[in-house]
């Protein structure tokens, strides 16, 4: 018998296994999910390199003033509102517009055509929402979820060789309350997300635009 | 025998498919089914992480499908391309080179009443380099013939049946004296 013929034979009696169902809706979901799973993690992990080194031009020069309450809590619920740059808007207001354009500037081109939209939650309310999963069960703190839409690439995210820049038109920063007014952005507890798909912000309280000029 | 029987006549060798609705979940689902049978074949192949294969095969196809052409390939075959990729994928990651490692030939179970010649070929067929393993599983335990082999390798004929030459060159030197035809 030659190798042709052994082949042959061999392959005919090779039997695979029964084929599994294909349930592509399903299939195609978890794929998702883990791929934004992984974006999610990849581009963290830039954003605290960057952030370490001090990279992007973080707002500096803030003051330091003390927060009294929530931004929003003096502006009335249901349609969101403009946080215009103007002298009547809080320190905090201001901060999560610099933190929003710095995040424009970076990995969008510029500013323009970007809008930016920010809420006032918990974190557990926030990781429910955003399915970010990996907080630590630490204490729930109070985070601003800040979600910005237009187009966006990380060309920093780590990727295979050759592989494009992963792209997407959401981002989503989670940034602690108590962080917001300090300068060290590098504290830990913050996230950032890139995706294609926006959340409904107002799920999670009273929205405000961010104007980003 | 059956199974390859069946596997000859798997949908897809007609050029002519009828224009897909990939649009929708139900319209790709629609498509890939007549194929999923040959697709879950090549990836099985493999071993152990058929399931895998099957998955990230499934949502490549689904990142690609704008990218399928009929005028260039059926759909089977540009299906079986991308689960060969990922086959070579998933068989490049630190843990599959460990168990392969271990366990160089997890095809084994699937050879009923096999005899010592079976099985040494078949643990021949899975040390020959990706390309070459991957033309003769076409080739002989899919059925394939040379010009649907050329559209899942992505290559000219020419180049397939050299491949499949050195494959069985090589084959007859892991055999031994006894394939020295």
């Amino acid at each position: 018998m030659n190798v042709d013929e052994l082949l042959r034979t061999t392959g005919r009696a090779w039997q695979a296994p029964p084929t599994p169902p294909l349930d592509a809706g399903r299939t195609l979901a978890r794929q998702a999910q883990r791929r934004r799973a992984r974006v999610m993690a990849a581009t963290a992990a830039v954003v605290l390199v960057a952030g370490a080194a001090g990279f992007a031009g973080w707002p500096r020069g803030i003051p330091a003033t003390p927060v009294t309450g929530a931004p929003s809590a003096g502006l009335p619920t249901g349609s969101p509102q403009t946080a215009q740059n103007d002298p009547g808007v809080s320190a905090e207001t201001k901060a999560l517009i610099q933190r929003a354009r710095t995040a424009a500037q970076s990995l969008g081109s510029g500013t323009t055509g970007i809008t930016a939209q920010a809420v006032l939650t918990s974190r557990d309310a926030a990781e429910r929402l955003l399915e970010f999963g990996q907080s630590k069960p630490v204490v729930d703190t109070s985070v601003w979820v800040v979600q910005l839409r237009g187009e966006f690439a990380c060309p920093n995210c780590p990727r295979p060789t050759n592989a494009p820049a992963p792209q997407g038109t959401v981002i989503q920063l989670v940034i602690p309350k108590s962080d917001l007014l300090t300068t060290d952005h590098d504290s830990g507890g913050g996230m950032f997300g890139m995706g294609d798909r926006p959340v409904d912000l107002s799920r999670l309280g009273t929205v405000i635009d961010l104007d980003l000029g | 025998m059956k199974q390859a029987q069946e596997a000859s006549t798997w949908p897809g060798a007609e050029s002519s498919d009828p224009a897909p609705d990939l649009r929708t979940v139900d319209g790709f689902t629609a498509w890939i089914e007549p194929h999923w049978a040959a697709m879950a074949y090549l990836a099985a192949r493999s071993g152990d992480d058929r399931d895998d294969i099957l998955q990230e095969a499934l949502a490549a196809a689904w990142r690609k499908r704008a990218q399928f052409d009929p005028s260039r390939g059926t759909a089977r075959n540009w299906l079986l391309a991308i689960t060969a990729d990922q086959r070579w994928k998933a068989g490049r990651t630190a843990a599959r080179r460990l168990a392969n490692l271990l366990r160089l030939t997890p095809q084994l179970d699937n050879l009923p009443e096999a005899d010592g010649t079976r099985l040494d070929m078949e643990r021949a067929v899975c040390r020959l380099p990706s390309r070459q393993r991957l033309a003769v599983e076409l080739h002989y335990y899919l059925d394939l013939p040379i010009t649907d082999m050329a559209q899942v390798m992505r290559c000219a004929e020419g180049t397939v049946k050299s491949t499949l030459s050195d494959a069985r060159a090589r084959l007859r030197q892991l055999l031994g004296e006894d394939y020295q035809r």
